[in-house]
């Protein structure tokens, strides 16, 4: 029988053996047979001194292969029957294996957005505040000065429901609501749920949600607009951040104005805003003598794309918790 | 629009390579979205994207105006030489019927026109615009629209039947074969020029196969109107038919346009093609809003809105040069006459943002408001839906936001399906009903995950629910937070096993939640809903009020879906739990005795609920009892069929002393033997 022969056989025995052990004294048995002083690898190792060079050096390495392999089996045999919910205490302690995390949920990116942007805002003073999404022509339109024959009236822009009243097109409703319950001073901002029947597309949803704001009083000016305006958006985009001021045009505001930031190379438009229209203030009975006001408006998916560089509407609602969970 | 640079040199001049220009136009309202090389024509080309107020900006006279307005500049207008017309009698008589759709109408015959080529310069300027050269007739009204706004029509004389145009209502079903090459059938809200016979355009969108001018056209009558913009927005809209034509009468043309236009016309026309006859200019009807109007503006109202003081001479000069005309009447107070073409203004805070717009927004300083600190109103209940919001990240759950429109298919169940409210004109005409329940929003996205390869989906939404109401005073709309389970509850590792969520983890998260919020003792009834299995659903109650219902969604719903296994929801009715309000803690003191355990296994008929059993255990064990706990729950085995053996572990405790082990010992005994007597209980 050769030399390596022989070791070949010594691990076919201790395979065999392996397979009939059932209890931690049949374990100790093995060990001891095998690995134990006078065991069999002891005297196969013993055998070493009968052999010289190239061979002695193969039948050293296999003899030792041969130790390791059975010291893991035993390892992993022991740890079976020890281990168990109960006892991991107890077993060797293991620093790399996998930590148990407690299960996480998520909050929906859109109501992050929103929850950071109105905490800016509270920061400034306002308050948040909600208002209904099935709304009257009244408020949607007539009373924030957009004439009956507007285009944005027109089933194409507007959807409207079985009993003639419509589904905001804008949150800035919940300015005319507010307006109507309460006397200024008033600094609000009123995040939610839009609706126009846009086909949609990458950047276009049929619903998607808007942030209104509003401060209202004697003297709130152009100026309060870009001061509140700019501050807001350098804690949002950063210190640095560039903005400008562009004329622009809603029926509600005058003077109108449409706010960009500098983003890339090229400028990004970010939300309208301006001087509350004499005309709403009439609609909701305020002075217009003593009573000044901005508005701005903003759209929140628009915003968390830019944010967070999501790349398609639809992903926000589509709630596929693989998107999801990227903003746990 | 396209707007050739080449072209706004005749009437304003400015330097520069058209990129500073471009800037400055921006930063003024009008917005030049890209600036177009056009090397092949010698020019450059601005394209616009103007805001829906400003119809004057659509041709390059009014472009040239801002500029002049922006720059300092004068502005030149083209000027035009007067033709006089031959002594000829007007060939045809006009009559407009529908003096709302159609206020004022003119046109003129120009016979004999030669056939000559469109010059040179025309046709590069009608290119650099987007337009392609069709012939010269054709190409001098597209020139003249884009250089003045005003939308011409030029029919072929010798087409036009009969010696009578009419401004009509299109008749019902009436046929119309457009220059497009299509046919378009015409409803009695279009507005038609037609002959004696049938109708040869379609009033202020698009002219008609049969009269349209041709390279041999030489007798033409051409048409100069103001169209009201509702009916041609409405026309258009409806066939879908949009033309640089009713693109402009759409958004109002200036009415004082009209004659202008036509004048400039007919002059380049005799200035190229020599007509022999220029026929007299036959109109009718008025021209819409050009009684002089007068606004007041003070620098005194500028301040207070701008809240920065721009100096009088700078607000003169702007809007001189915008066009409009002042008069002072005293100091800082000035009577202002606005052109016909500036529809768009109408009041003086109109005139505050012309001025401030030209002065640039960017030169009014900054600032910020000084004032008290405003009582936040409504902060419970925007709080509560934050701290919610929270609490469930916090264990696992994902909130999600799904529209709040669904098809009918998903609300197939007639009592949901009844209360629903429909939108009349859907973008997806499958998604016509405001949802009155989340669930199949939830089991959408349920579904997507689960094909995903998800095991766990947990979810919440926090959005409106949308039901007719009962009476027209009540809100059709409630804040509600929706709960949805599906899958496993834990996942596999390598230390716990999986398993299936159960109606109970529900209940837990719910318990949770409250507890979190500070919500007081809630309790649950029994209750049904139709989307929820009627053996397993309940309503949760405090004081009276409903503040949601759960369950397991009954296999229906589920089957519809198309996937297996359970699934259980909720609805918590927000307004309901705002108005409990807010319970500060009021902290007892920790108790100084020692608690005792005592087990009590006892093995009743499946009838009796694990619930009632607890509300007698607590009866019985008064305030020495302060917890019971259900730490097992068996079936099968030594349990005979139709019983369950409850395993509780019962606490008892003492604030005052320290209890007696033989006292525990008999007041469990009492327990025990009185759930035996009243439930046929027996022990293991």
């Amino acid at each position: 029988m050769s030399d390596l022969s022989s070791v070949q056989n010594v691990q076919d025995q201790a395979k065999g053996d392996l397979e009939k052990i059932h209890n931690p004294q049949e374990l100790e048995a093995f060990r001891i047979a095998y690995l134990g002083k006078k065991g069999k690898l002891s005297l196969l190792m013993e055998r070493i001194k009968e052999l010289s060079g190239e061979a002695k050096k193969d039948y050293g390495k296999a003899v030792n292969d041969l130790k390791r392999l059975i010291e893991s089996s035993l390892s992993e045999l022991k740890g079976k029957q020890t281990s168990g919910p109960a006892q991991t205490g107890s077993i060797p302690y293991d620093p790399t294996l996998p930590p148990l995390r407690p299960r996480q949920g998520s909050i929906h990116p859109i109501t992050q957005t929103i929850q950071e942007i109105s905490k800016l805002f509270v920061r400034l003073g306002f308050e948040t505040v909600q208002g209904p999404e099935i709304e009257t022509e009244y408020h949607n339109f007539t009373a924030l000065n957009i004439p009956l024959d507007h285009p944005s009236r027109d089933a194409f822009d507007t959807f409207y429901v079985d009993d003639g009243r419509l589904l905001r097109s804008q949150t800035s409703t919940v300015q005319i609501r507010i307006m109507q319950s309460r006397k200024p001073p008033l600094s609000i901002i009123a995040p939610g749920r839009v609706y126009r029947p846009d086909a949609v597309d990458a950047s276009h949803s049929f619903m998607f949600h808007q942030i209104e704001g509003l401060m209202v009083d004697q003297e709130t000016t152009f100026g309060d607009l870009k001061g509140i305006l700019k501050l807001f958006l350098r804690e949002l985009f950063g210190s640095k951040t560039a903005v400008r001021f562009r004329p622009h045009y809603f029926p509600f505001t005058e003077p109108s104005v449409e706010v960009d930031i500098r983003w890339g190379k090229g400028w990004l438009e970010i939300l309208g805003a301006g001087c509350v229209h004499p005309n709403v203030f009439k609609a909701v009975g305020y002075s217009t003598q003593k009573i000044k006001g901005f508005a701005f408006g903003l759209g929140v998916e628009r915003m968390a794309m830019i944010r967070h560089g999501i790349p398609d509407i639809r992903l926000f609602y589509e709630n596929d918790l693989r998107f999801l969970r990227q903003f746990s | 629009m396209k707007v050739s640079l080449d072209w706004l040199h005749d009437y304003v001049s400015f330097r520069g390579d058209g990129a500073a220009m471009a800037e400055k136009l921006t930063l003024a309202g009008l917005e030049v979205k890209k600036i177009e090389e056009r090397a092949d024509l010698q020019d450059k080309v601005f394209e616009t994207e103007i805001t829906s107020n400003r119809p004057d900006w659509l041709s390059h006279i009014g472009v040239a105006r801002e500029i002049a307005a922006v720059c300092h500049q004068k502005l030149k207008l083209p000027q035009i030489k007067k033709r006089a017309s031959s002594k000829i009698a007007p060939k045809w008589t006009l009559q407009i019927q529908d003096r709302e759709g159609c206020p004022y109408y003119t046109g003129i015959y120009l016979g004999g026109i030669k056939q000559v080529e469109t010059p040179v310069l025309i046709r590069k300027r009608l290119e650099a615009c987007g337009l392609r050269p069709i012939n010269f007739i054709v190409d001098i009204t597209n020139y003249v629209l884009l250089e003045t706004g005003q939308p011409l029509h030029a029919f072929d004389a010798d087409r036009l039947k009969g010696n009578k145009i009419v401004v009509r209502r299109a008749k019902p079903q009436e046929k119309f074969a457009a220059i497009n090459e299509n046919h378009y059938e015409l409803y009695p809200e279009d507005i038609v020029i037609s002959d004696t016979e049938n109708p040869c355009a379609l009033g202020g969108v698009m002219g008609g196969k049969e009269s349209e001018i041709d390279s041999e056209t030489k007798n033409i009558f051409l048409e100069s109107a103001f169209f009201n913009p509702r009916f041609i927005r409405r026309t258009s809209r409806r066939l879908g038919l949009s033309s640089d034509s009713s693109y402009r009468f759409e958004r109002r043309v200036d009415p004082q346009g009209v004659d202008f236009s036509r004048q400039r016309a007919v002059d380049l026309i005799c200035h190229y093609a020599c007509p022999e006859t220029v026929g007299p200019v036959i109109r009718a009807g008025k021209k819409p809003g050009v009684k002089v109007r007068n606004l007041k503006l003070s620098a005194k109202e500028l301040e207070g809105i701008l809240g920065f003081k721009i100096p009088e001479k700078n607000v003169l000069n702007i809007l001189t040069r915008l066009g409009f005309q002042i008069k002072r009447i005293s100091k800082g107070a000035w009577r202002i006459t606005l052109p016909s073409y500036r529809g768009d203004v109408s009041a003086p805070v109109d005139l505050v943002e012309e001025v401030a717009r030209i002065y640039g927004y960017e030169k009014i300083p900054e600032s910020l408001p000084s004032r008290p600190p405003l009582l936040d109103q409504d902060s419970f209940a925007q709080d509560l839906e934050t701290r919610a919001r929270q609490v469930l990240c916090g264990i696992g759950f994902h909130e999600t936001i799904t529209v709040s429109l669904i098809s009918k298919n998903y609300l197939a169940n007639p009592e949901i399906l009844n209360k629903a409210i429909s939108v009349q004109n859907p973008q997806n005409k499958d998604l016509c009903w405001m949802r009155p329940t989340f669930l199949p929003s939830f089991l959408q996205v349920i579904k997507r995950n689960v094909d995903f390869g998800s095991k766990q989906v947990l979810l919440y939404e926090l959005s409106n629910l949308y039901q007719k109401p009962v009476r027209p005073s009540l809100a059709s709309e409630k804040r509600v937070l929706g709960l949805a389970l599906a899958g496993k509850w834990s996942l596999k590792n390598w230390v716990d096993a999986e398993r299936e969520v159960t109606f109970y983890d529900l209940k837990g998260t719910l318990e949770h939640l409250f507890a979190s919020l500070g919500i007081p003792k809630i309790c649950y009834e029994r209750s049904s809903h139709p989307l929820l299995k009627t053996h397993n659903s309940e309503s949760l109650q405090t004081h009276g009020t409903t503040l949601g219902i759960l369950g397991e969604v009954s296999a229906q719903e589920i089957k519809h879906w198309d996937f297996e296994g359970e699934v259980f929801y909720a609805e918590i009715f927000l307004e309901a739990l705002a108005s409990l309000g807010k319970k500060l803690t009021l902290v007892r003191e920790i108790p100084k005795f020692p608690a005792m355990e005592r087990d009590l296994a006892i093995c009743v008929p499946e009838s009796v609920p694990s619930g009632e059993l607890e509300e007698e255990m607590r009866k019985l064990g008064g305030s020495l009892l302060t917890k019971i706990e259900l730490f097992d729950l068996y079936r099968g085995g030594r349990v005979s069929p139709g019983h369950k053996n409850l395993a509780y572990r019962l606490t008892y405790q003492s604030y005052e002393r320290t209890l007696l082990s033989e006292e525990i010992q008999s007041l469990h005994h009492k327990i025990a033997n009185s759930l035996a007597l009243k439930y046929q209980a027996t022990f293991q």
